[in-house]
């Protein structure tokens, strides 16, 4: 019997209620110019104002455009033209003390600006390129990324 | 074309070739108050530590260490990313309001900021309001939780009674652990006792 629960409690854990529910939201698009879209589960999406954003999505922008967004901890990322991002892993839960930042910056030029976890946990801080990784530690940096 | 015009366009192509890209860039700037950090750069092949404003550096390959800094114009990082930067997020615009110890009731100083709270909202044509609950490190952990939440929720009611839109404001729930001024466990911090309202 007890087994029997561990199994069902282990099934239960493995399909959480809310799948991408606005809970599970890690960022808002803030701007946008010209065209981008996101890809997520293996689906491409056009981007609009003000859409959630969350964990393992691919921000990509096209030419000539620009996109910023904004994190649950009030980390602004910006976009410039034809780059790529992967919002990696985020965790923001000050309750728990759970931080957490790992962008990865595959292409293009980007602007951070750390906010909450900046302030709180810069350690838990990581941008990445394909070449290089750039430890943050409350701050103001701009990355550019040539393939 | 003539023979030396043929010949620096050879040699142009050549150095181009053999000249390595700087596959990536990495430039320290200050924010909107002026405040500068630190960023170090991290290649299989070394490290490098940014800690001046304008300082850059660039890395050509992952085996290579990063090059060592350079001071960059403020022309030339507007060259770079101009586009990034014209829809950079402006600053949020942040109001503390704060509470009485183990309430959810505001001071009256905070409770008279809630009209100006509303009109900056307008003004800014925000459609993105945070509104976080936080609590000092009296009590329980589970307790300082729920706390801050129902502070959240007590602003987010006040906002709303003033007309701000509720689908724009999203509440969240810091219990003790993002404090203004850090204490030991148990200590009273009447600066912690607050709700943040930040307008992106």
């Amino acid at each position: 019997m007890k087994m029997f629960l561990s199994v069902l409690l282990l099934i239960a854990l493995l399909f959480p209620a809310s799948v991408f529910s606005g809970d599970d939201r890690v960022a808002s698009v803030k701007a946008l110019k010209g065209e981008a879209s996101i890809s997520r589960v293996g689906l491409s999406l056009p981007v609009v104002v003000g859409m959630p954003l969350f964990q393992a999505d691919r921000v990509l922008t096209g030419k000539g455009s620009a996109l910023s967004l904004i994190l649950l901890d009030d980390t602004t990322v910006s976009l410039g033209p034809e780059s790529e991002l992967d919002l990696k892993e985020y965790v923001f839960d000050p309750q728990d003390s759970h931080f957490l930042v790992v962008l990865r910056m595959l292409k293009g030029t980007f602007i951070y600006l750390s906010g909450v976890m900046g302030k709180l946990a810069p350690e838990s801080i990581r941008l990445e390129t394909p070449d290089a990784t750039i430890a943050v530690r409350g701050t103001r940096v701009l990355v550019k990324v040539t393939p | 074309m003539s023979i030396v015009s043929l010949i620096l366009l050879a040699t142009g192509m050549l150095v181009m070739f053999l000249t390595p890209v700087d596959k990536t860039t990495v430039v320290l700037m200050p924010d909107s108050d002026g405040k500068v950090g630190q960023v170090e750069v991290v290649t299989e092949g070394g490290r490098q530590l940014l800690d001046e404003a304008h300082q850059m550096t660039v890395v050509a390959s992952a085996q290579q260490a990063p090059a060592a800094t350079s001071i960059v114009s403020d022309e030339e990082v507007t060259r770079l990313f101009a586009d990034a930067l014209a829809v950079e997020p402006l600053e949020p615009f942040k109001y503390t309001l704060r509470f009485l110890p183990g309430s959810d009731e505001l001071l009256p100083e905070s409770l008279a900021l809630l009209p100006e709270i509303a009109s900056t909202i307008t003004l800014r044509s925000s459609r993105d309001i945070g509104v976080h609950g936080h609590s000092d490190r009296v009590g329980a952990k589970e307790y300082n939780d729920a706390l801050s939440l129902r502070r959240a929720q007590a602003v987010r009611a006040l906002l709303i009674g003033l007309g701000v839109d509720e689908a724009i404001i999203e509440t969240s729930s810091h219990g003790e652990g993002n404090p203004v001024v850090p204490t030991a466990d148990d200590v009273a911090e009447p600066r912690n006792r607050r709700v943040e309202v930040v307008i992106r």
